[in-house]
């Protein structure tokens, strides 16, 4: 390819401020003898100046406030969700550390011995109070779970 | 970011500032680092998406984001790319996930360009200004997206092919050619 071709091939890049300081060079020094892409890199100059000037589009009324709004909001109801896990998983364990408590401590009164026990009973202990553990702490979950979907929805 | 720089040292301490005190969780600084950033971003998304309302939207979205990922920043480097690549990468999601529209390389049309021979220098030329600005804005609303987000980095945002090149994440190389042929894209248009 010709100067002259490789010359206007970096016009546009010229006009955008986007040459290295050599091709800047060489398109000066060409267009200071060439009307042809002195008047081309007028054009395209005209065109990065244009987008340039133009005019910043306006931040519509009170996008600030509803972001930072939304931001805080959503903070807040993270935090609470974090405290809400907190109260599940020390409820979860509460009602585990009840169910061997409460076991331990029936046997002692009763006056049988804690390891001294049929597979009948220790089947209903452990199957039921057990069970009902799991179903109260897998309620919660999925209620909780609900009530996040709900917020995300609307935050 | 004229209007920065030309504040001087100053105005950027008291950025700084401010961020820093995001990271720490001051919801004070929230409003202060929303209101310094909002023209830029908001003018940023509107360029990649054309749509008001989506616009609003990611603007809101990326500053849950930063609040929630400012841990992850690195205060060594600049915010004002890492804010943008937040937004920017919603704002790609949006595109790829609503329309027919992505941020890969168009193919090129080959299209000659002819000389644009515009020198105005009559009392009209503000209004003859205004007029070119319009037309040449609403042509570059036409262009494919990786077209929009090189040229609005470039001359709005007034970034260094270097910072677009991170920002992007793709090499100095392509951002080049993006940015030519962009132009070139757009002057067809314009003229055509």
């Amino acid at each position: 390819m010709s100067e002259h071709g490789e010359i206007r091939k970096l016009l546009p890049l010229a006009a955008a401020g986007a040459l290295s300081a050599e091709e800047q060079r060489r398109v000066d020094s060409h267009t200071a003898t060439c009307g042809l892409c002195a008047a081309e890199l007028s054009g395209w100059q005209t065109l990065t100046e244009t987008l340039e000037d133009a005019p910043t589009p306006a931040v519509p009324d009170g996008l600030l406030e509803r972001t930072r709004d939304r931001v805080l909001m959503v903070k807040a109801v993270a935090r609470e969700q974090r405290w809400s896990d907190a109260i599940l998983a020390v409820l979860v364990l509460f009602g585990w550390t009840m169910t061997f408590v409460v076991w331990v401590f029936w046997r002692l009164m009763t006056g049988e011995l804690v390891l001294d026990m049929t597979v009948r009973s220790a089947t209903i202990w452990i199957g039921g109070v057990t069970s009902l553990a799991w179903l109260t702490a897998g309620t919660a979950v999925v209620l909780m779970a609900s009530k996040r979907a709900v917020m995300r929805r609307y935050l | 970011m004229l209007c920065e720089l030309a504040a001087g040292p100053e105005v950027e301490l008291g950025a700084q500032t401010q961020i820093e005190k995001l990271r720490r969780r001051d919801p004070d600084a929230l409003t202060s680092v929303i209101s310094r950033y909002q023209h830029r971003l908001y003018r940023f998304l509107l360029r990649l998406v054309r749509d008001p309302a989506m616009a609003q939207d990611l603007f809101q979205q990326t500053w849950l984001r930063v609040v929630e990922r400012i841990g992850k920043y690195d205060a060594s480097r600049a915010f004002e790319p890492w804010l943008f690549s937040v937004a920017r990468n919603l704002a790609i999601d949006h595109l790829r996930r609503k329309q027919p529209e992505s941020l890969d390389e168009p193919v090129e049309t080959g299209r000659r360009i002819d000389l644009l021979a515009e020198q105005s220098a009559s009392a009209l030329d503000n209004c003859l200004k205004s007029e070119r600005i319009a037309r040449v804005m609403a042509r570059l609303e036409e262009l494919p997206a990786v077209y929009r987000e090189v040229l609005t980095l470039r001359f709005e945002e007034e970034m260094k092919l270097e910072e677009i090149s991170e920002l992007t994440g793709t090499r100095l190389s392509t951002v080049k050619s993006r940015l030519r042929r962009a132009l070139i894209n757009l002057r067809e248009r314009v003229e055509g």
